[in-house]
C-alpha cells in the first residue's frame, strides 16, 4: 500500500512540475519557467548523488567535480564554436560544437571518466575518510578552474547563446524546459532500472555489509566504482544543462558550496527515494523563492529545515508523505 | 588419502616483529569436518582471513580443488566454491531474507553487471533462491527482512546462503562466537546440515564441540602447526597437552 502511495506521489511531483512549467508559458512568466528548469537539473544533478550517497552509501562530497566538469565540457566546446577554433589540435583536430547532440555525449563520457579516477583513488576509504577525499579532489579542480587563464579563469566563462538543438529554439524557456525534463525523465528511468537490477541487488548489499556481498563472490570495489561512475556521468549531464540555463559558467560550479547543496536535494527530499532529489530539488528552490524574496537570510531557514529533516525524518519529504514507511527497494 | 579440496602448504605471516604463521602446513580432505584450535594469538584467525583471500601471506601457497589460487581475490575464491559463512552479523539487514538468498545465488552466476532487467521478476534468481529458502524452512519468512528474524531464522538463513553458494568448502571462523551457552547442540545441527554439501574447516574456541564434532584437529601454537591428528591422536598427544590444553581435558 505504501508502496503504491509513494509511487502515486512521486507521479504527483513529476507531472506537477510539467504542469507548473506550463501555466507559467500561458501567463508568460519566463522567470517561473527558469525556476521550473533550474529544479528539474538540480534534481538531475541529485539523482547521480543518490546513486552514490543514497543506493551505494558513499557519502560523496565531491560531486561538484562531476557537475562542474559537465558545465564546462558544455561552455568550452559552445565557446570554440563561437570563436571558430580548435579546442586542440593532437593527435586529431577538435573543433568546436554548439550542438547538444555532440555535447551531452561528451559531457557525460569526461565527467564519468573523471569519477572513475577520483573513485579509483578515494573508494580506498570510506567515512569520514571518503568525504573528506572527495570533497579534496573537488577543491583542487576548483582551483585549478580558478588559476587557469584560457577559459576565463575566476572570471568565468560566458557561452551568450545557448547550445542548439535540432527543430527546438533552445533559448525560447519552455523549450529549454522540456529538454530539461525529458532529460529529467530519462534520469529517473535509468536510476530505477539500475536500483531494481542485479547490480542495484548488489549495490544495495555493499551499502549493508561490504563482507557479506564479498562472501557471496561478488567484488564490492568493483561494485561501488561502478555505481560511483555512472552517478558521476548523470550529475556530469545536469552540469552541461546548467550552463546551457545560464549561458555563462563559472568555477563555482565546482565549490564545495555546489557540492552540499546537491547532497541538501537528496537529503531534504529523502536519501535512497527515487524521487528524493526531485522532491529536494522543488522544495529548495521554492524556499529560495519564497523566503528569498522576503530576507536575505533564508538559508538560515533552510539550516533548521534541514536539521529537522536530518534528526525526525531519515526518508526526507518523500518519507514524510509516506509516513516513513515501505522504503521501494 | 584422497586429493585434499584445500591444501596449505608452508604459509608464512609477519606484522612487524610479530611472526603469527609460520610455515603452517595443513590439509582439508573430502567429507571432513578439520578443526583448528589454539590459544589466542596463535594465528588462526590469520590463518582463516589469508585462505579467504583477505590477507596476503608473506610465503606460501594455496591450493583450492586442485587448482593454485593464490592470485585469486577474497570474492573470487569464494565465486570458486570456497565459502566462508557464519561471520559475526554477516547478513545485510535491511534485505528480506530472499533477497539475502538471491544476492548469494547472482555471487555465485557471476554475473552482476546487468544493470537494466529487474531482478524480483529474473526467475533465474527468485527460483533457486525460493528453492534454498524451502529447504532452511524459512520459505514463509521469504519477505521479512533479516534483521527482524530471530536468532535461529538467521542461523537458519546462513546456511541457505552458504548453499545457494555451490560451494567445494565451507570455512567458518568462529560460529559459536554468536550463540551462546549452550551452542554445541545449535553447531552440531548447523554442522550436519553443511557437511553434506562439503568439507568443512571449522576455527573454534569451544573444546567440547571441537572434539564431539571434528574429525580431524589441527593444534597451532605461536604461529606453527603444532600437531594434526583424529581427535583420539590429539587427545592423547603429551605435547599438545602440555603446550595448549592443559587440564581442560585431562578430567
Amino acid at each position: 500500500m505504501t508502496l503504491t502511495r509513494e509511487t502515486a506521489i512521486n507521479a504527483v511531483l513529476f507531472v506537477g512540475l510539467l504542469i507548473a512549467a506550463l501555466i507559467a508559458y500561458l501567463l508568460d512568466e519566463p522567470f517561473i519557467i527558469t525556476m521550473a528548469t533550474k529544479v528539474a537539473i538540480f534534481s538531475i544533478a541529485g539523482i547521480g548523488l543518490n546513486l552514490a550517497l543514497g543506493y551505494g552509501g558513499l557519502v560523496s562530497f565531491g560531486h561538484a567535480a562531476f557537475f562542474g566538469f559537465g558545465g564546462y565540457v558544455a561552455g568550452i566546446l559552445a565557446n570554440h564554436a563561437l570563436n571558430n577554433t580548435l579546442v586542440f589540435s593532437w593527435p586529431i583536430e577538435m573543433a568546436g560544437t554548439n550542438s547538444m547532440l555532440m555535447i551531452w555525449p561528451v559531457a557525460i563520457f569526461l565527467s564519468a571518466l573523471v569519477a572513475l579516477l577520483i573513485g579509483v583513488l578515494s573508494l580506498r576509504t570510506s567515512g569520514v575518510y571518503f568525504i573528506m577525499i572527495t570533497l579534496a579532489f573537488a577543491q583542487m579542480i576548483y582551483y585549478f578552474a580558478i588559476s587557469w587563464p584560457a577559459y576565463g579563469g575566476e572570471d568565468g566563462l560566458p557561452t551568450y547563446i545557448r547550445n542548439s538543438f535540432p527543430g527546438l529554439n533552445t533559448l525560447n524557456p519552455i523549450e529549454f524546459f522540456l529538454i530539461c525534463f525529458v532529460w529529467l525523465g530519462v534520469s529517473l528511468m535509468l536510476c530505477s532500472a539500475i536500483v531494481h537490477s542485479r547490480f542495484g541487488l548488489a549495490l544495495q548489499g555493499t551499502r549493508q555489509n561490504e563482507q557479506r556481498v564479498t562472501s557471496v563472490g561478488i567484488d564490492p570495489f568493483r561494485v561501488k566504482l561502478v555505481a560511483f561512475v555512472i552517478s558521476g556521468g548523470i550529475t556530469g549531464l545536469a552540469g552541461t544543462l546548467y550552463t546551457d540555463l545560464n549561458r555563462f559558467v563559472s568555477p563555482s560550479v565546482f565549490s564545495w558550496q555546489t557540492s552540499g547543496e546537491i547532497m541538501v536535494f537528496v537529503i531534504l527530499g529523502g536519501v535512497a527515494r527515487l524521487f528524493g532529489p526531485l522532491a529536494g530539488a522543488a522544495l529548495f528552490i521554492t524556499m529560495e523563492f519564497t523566503l528569498g524574496g522576503m530576507t536575505e537570510h533564508w538559508q538560515l531557514w533552510l539550516g533548521l529545515l534541514l536539521l529537522f529533516v536530518v534528526l525526525y525524518t531519515p526518508g526526507g519529504l518523500i518519507g514524510v508523505l509516506t509516513s516513513g514507511r515501505g522504503k521501494d527497494v | 588419502m584422497s586429493d585434499p579440496v584445500l591444501e596449505v602448504s608452508g604459509v608464512t605471516k609477519t606484522f612487524g616483529a610479530l611472526l603469527a604463521c609460520n610455515k603452517i602446513e595443513l590439509d582439508l580432505q573430502p567429507g571432513e569436518i578439520h578443526a583448528v584450535i589454539g590459544p589466542n594469538g596463535a594465528g588462526k584467525s590469520t590463518l582463516i582471513k589469508q585462505i579467504a583471500g583477505e590477507q596476503k601471506p608473506d610465503s606460501g601457497t594455496f591450493k583450492f580443488a586442485g587448482h593454485n589460487i593464490d592470485i585469486l581475490s577474497a570474492s573470487q575464491r569464494a565465486r570458486a566454491g570456497l565459502v566462508r559463512t557464519f561471520q559475526i552479523s554477516s547478513l545485510a539487514g535491511e534485505f528480506s531474507a530472499l533477497q539475502n538468498v538471491m544476492l548469494a545465488v547472482q555471487g555465485a552466476s557471476a554475473h552482476t553487471f546487468r544493470f537494466f532487467k529487474p531482478v524480483q521478476s529474473d526467475m533465474s534468481l527468485v527460483e533457486p533462491a525460493m528453492e534454498f529458502l524451502k529447504n532452511a524452512g524459512l520459505e514463509e519468512r521469504a519477505h521479512t527482512a533479516a534483521s527482524e528474524l530471530s536468532h535461529g531464522e538467521r542461523r537458519q538463513l546462513e546456511i541457505a546462503i552458504a548453499l545457494a553458494m555451490q560451494p567445494k568448502a565451507f570455512m567458518l571462523d568462529e560460529p559459536m562466537a554468536g550463540i551462546g551457552p549452550g551452542g554445541s547442540k545449535v553447531l552440531t545441527g548447523i554442522l550436519d546440515q553443511l557437511r553434506q554439501q562439503a568439507p568443512i574447516l571449522l576455527v573454534e574456541h569451544d573444546m567440547d564441540a571441537v572434539f564431539s564434532l571434528a574429525d580431524r584437529i589441527s593444534v597451532l601454537v605461536q604461529g606453527r602447526n603444532f600437531a594434526t591428528g583424529t581427535v583420539a591422536e590429539i587427545r592423547n598427544n603429551q605435547a599438545v597437552r602440555d603446550a595448549y590444553l592443559g587440564e581442560e581435558v585431562a578430567s
